[in-house]
């Protein structure tokens, strides 16, 4: 019997077993502390608190006593406020995370000022949740800026920042 | 009477198989081996010589003992000293797997096998 027949007539025997026999699993797996860390939903995050701050200020209240009107502003208002909820929310936690699990005790001697920058993040998030300030928002773009710096530096890797590309204006720290 | 109700006999005879049947989950050997892959493990390779660094071999999850891993076994890292009976097992797709880097080096005895072919 020549190569491929025989090691078809294997693998089809095999398989027939497998199906009433099943094979284990081999797990080549990562689990979830896989290693895998990276800032820019963080930063996503915190330009589209900003987003949603320009267009709370852009919102015109409606002039007459039109109901739809009013329908319609109090909608659209509402749903820039829950966007902002969110997002605020999901920068504190995409920091918290690469924070508490990536960053290691030896960074610290690099970048001393890794825990402040945090708090600051965390405290400025909260900021922009509970009120509609956009000066806590870029305050709070600036320091997560910090905050992917000094990750990428403990990584060997350069950055640099560019324009978001986005409505929103703003800038991007991502690897050089 | 039902196959199943044969299962821990089977399983009993699994232990004295000199060859084991696995189906690969995750990518963490990708590209040489995916999900989906079935393999035939040899059991017996590894009793005739030691783990050699670039075996792919099934071995014991060192951390949840239910579970089977597929890796391939590595040079100790640089400065190690390689100890006797304790292998190191990386996997080819370094992003995405959990290996010695993680749980350190495994013992011989949570290596079940060398892979043989995948059918």
């Amino acid at each position: 019997m020549s190569r491929p027949r025989l090691s078809s007539l294997i693998s089809r025997g095999l398989r027939s077993i497998d199906r009433i026999w099943a094979p284990r699993t081999a797990h080549a797996h990562c689990d979830i502390p896989c290693g895998i860390y990276d800032p820019h939903l963080a930063q996503i995050a915190a330009l589209s608190v900003i987003r949603m701050n320009q267009l709370i200020d852009a919102l015109e209240h409606p002039s007459s006593g039109d109901k739809a009107e009013h329908t319609k502003y109090e909608n659209s208002l509402s749903r820039y406020i829950a966007v902002k909820e969110e997002h605020g929310e999901l920068v504190k936690r995409e920091v918290r995370v690469i924070w508490g699990d990536y960053f290691k005790p030896e960074h610290l001697e690099k970048h001393k000022d890794l825990h402040a920058v945090t708090w600051n993040i965390m405290k400025l998030a909260s900021q922009t949740r509970q009120g509609v300030n956009m000066q806590a928002s870029q305050d709070l773009l600036a320091e997560v800026h910090k905050f992917a710096e000094a990750f990428w530096d403990t990584k060997g890797v350069a950055t640099k920042k560019q324009p978001s590309n986005q409505a929103v204006g703003g800038e991007l720290v991502v690897p050089a | 009477m039902p196959l199943r109700a044969f299962g821990p006999l089977i399983d009993a005879l699994g232990v004295l198989s000199p060859v084991s049947r696995y189906i690969v989950e995750g990518t963490s050997m990708e590209p040489a081996y995916g999900p989906g892959d079935r393999l035939l493990v040899n059991r017996l390779a590894l009793r005739v010589r030691a783990p050699r660094a670039g075996d792919v071999v099934v071995l014991r999850d060192p951390e949840d003992g239910r579970r089977f891993l597929l890796k391939r076994i590595a040079h100790a890292p640089d400065g190690a000293a390689p100890v006797p009976g304790q292998f190191h097992v990386l996997g080819d797709n370094a992003e995405a797997s959990t290996d010695s880097r993680r749980f350190g080096p495994v013992g011989r005895e949570l290596i079940i096998g060398k892979l043989w072919f995948r059918y």
